[in-house]
């Protein structure tokens, strides 16, 4: 792995006085900048993810959406030539402190692709693999326990429950994402991070995932890249407008759709040349 | 920014949905104008093709109700563009309902125009042109994009609530004086609400068209001058008047 983190694992010092807003900011990002060789695809953002709240991150594509979500757990550590700079945190802690565990940093911070990608496993082996390996469950019991419950929080149990043992690829596109989720969900992480997850699924099943982004909420925080305006209106509390590289727009979501204020967001999310 | 939209049939419905608001304002406009004509001439001709033709505006209306609520289920529209459709939906109905007060008043006029002149009615061609004014203001204003000039017509319906008053006070005295003018006063009463509630709805569209600029509704109370709902006018203040 080339990847290098310049972020200095500086000596913690005492947390800088944090504004009211800030208390609830479950993750930060500060003059964050990607570089992909020479090419830099992200010019220094500076967002706070707040807890409990939904962020979509919208943009046309190469924008940097995606790569800015990756960074939130580490994925762009395994592109070759991909650089990290800035700083950002989770609850308060340097995430690309040298001495950070990555696996751990992505049961807390976990993910759900644009693509269903199930283990080539059971139903219920995809759900226990990852507490299995980060040791959540003291016996079969226990495992059953959290293959259930996670399903139930996927919204998903009720259609599985009777074939479990059957191999995860066998259900349908919207079937199996909402399995990923629920194998996200398994880990008990407190982020969850979402790239495009609807993108290949019909309008019945973006509707369950939707319903599912809403309810999970409640017990996580979400950040969801997303192609669909509509989407990234119904779901999120705040939106961020990235554009070539740059955030230009980051606030309420209802604001960003009714008023957008900078012509780049207005001219994208209506549909008009920028 | 570029305006134009890369789908290309969006812009033509858009441009549509603002032609279709332009006639419409201008038949309400002329609506209001020969209703008023019809009370000042006692025309009841006049009268009854006005309010023959104030099926054409609801015409008006439901053809934009439609163009709108197709727009909003095939395009989806956000920011300006949601902004713009809305705003002709609300738009379309207060001039729906301007027309119906025309229609009214020219109802009214058939009836006045079987009964004595009464003094009052010498205030209905002020209000009507004040009123006029303003509607004519406001829909250049949504034409232009303007927020300066709705704005400014919209400070100018508290002169058509201040004549409102006055007229109010004025026919009560007549009524007193002789309770032969009654039917006239009456009719002229409505008459002079119907045009201001006209004007209301113009000041509606004005505010219309700050949410549609400004992304944001139009805030500051707007300067009311009909105090008529509190007037009192009692056979003593008419002695008083007379002397």
């Amino acid at each position: 792995m080339s990847m290098t983190s310049e972020i200095a694992s500086e000596p913690s010092v005492s947390p800088p006085p944090q504004a009211e807003s800030e208390a609830r900011a479950k993750m930060t990002s500060r003059g964050v900048e990607v570089h992909y060789g020479a090419k830099r695809a992200l010019h220094g953002i500076d967002v706070d993810i707040l807890q409990h709240e939904v962020l979509a991150l919208i943009g046309p594509s190469g924008c940097g959406k995606s790569t800015f979500l990756r960074c939130l757990n580490r994925m762009n550590d395994t592109i070759e030539g991909c650089k990290v700079t800035g700083e950002m945190t989770l609850d308060g802690g340097n995430i690309y402190d040298k001495a950070l565990d990555v696996v751990q940093l992505r049961a807390r911070v976990g993910m759900v692709f644009q693509k269903p990608n199930p283990f080539p496993k059971s139903i219920y082996d995809n759900i226990a693999y990852g507490p299995r390996i980060h040791g959540l469950a003291g016996g079969k019991e226990e495992l059953d326990g959290i293959v259930q419950s996670s399903l139930e929080r996927a919204g998903l149990w009720e259609e599985v429950k009777d074939r479990l043992s059957e191999p995860g690829t066998g259900l349908s596109g919207g079937q199996q994402q909402r399995l990923c989720i629920a194998r996200a969900v398994a880990v008990s992480p407190e982020v969850i991070l979402m790239d495009e997850p609807c993108s290949a699924l019909d309008p019945i099943a973006t509707a369950h995932i939707e319903e599912l982004i809403d309810e999970l909420r409640v017990n996580y925080t979400i950040v969801i890249v997303t192609h669909n305006m509509q989407q990234a209106a119904r779901v999120s509390q705040k939106t961020a407008f990235f554009h070539l590289g740059d955030l230009v727009e980051h606030k309420e979501t209802q604001e960003i759709f009714t008023n957008p204020q900078d012509e780049r967001t207005q001219g994208y999310i209506t549909g008009r040349y920028g | 920014m570029a305006t134009e939209h890369i789908v290309k049939s969006f812009d033509q419905e858009l441009d549509l949905l603002k032609r279709t608001i332009a006639q419409m304002g201008g038949l309400a406009e002329r609506q209001l104008e020969s209703a008023i004509h019809s009370v000042m001439r006692r025309d009841s001709g006049l009268a009854s093709r006005v309010v023959q033709a104030d099926s054409q505006l609801d015409e008006y209306e439901n053809e934009i109700d439609n163009d709108a609520i197709r727009m909003l289920a095939l395009r989806q529209p956000l920011a300006q563009d949601l902004r713009e459709i809305v705003s002709a939906l609300k738009i379309a109905s207060d001039l729906e309902r301007i027309g119906d007060y025309a229609a009214n008043v020219a109802k009214r006029a058939i009836a006045l125009a079987q009964v004595p002149v009464v003094r009052p009615v010498h205030t209905i061609p002020r209000m009507g042109r004040l009123v006029q004014e303003i509607i004519k203001e406001v829909l250049d204003a949504y034409a232009d994009r303007d927020l300066d000039r709705a704005l400014a017509a919209w400070s100018q319906d508290e002169e058509v609530d201040d004549l409102y008053t006055s007229l109010f006070r004025e026919t009560l005295t007549y009524m007193m004086e002789d309770p032969r003018n009654i039917t006239p006063c009456t009719h002229l009463l409505f008459i002079a609400k119907n045009i201001e509630r006209m004007g209301d709805h113009a000041t509606n569209v004005a505010e219309t068209i700050h949410f549609l600029i400004e992304g944001k509704p139009l805030i500051e109370p707007r300067p009311k001058g009909d105090s008529s709902s509190f007037a009192v006018v009692t056979p003593d203040t008419v002695d008083d008047q007379e002397d």
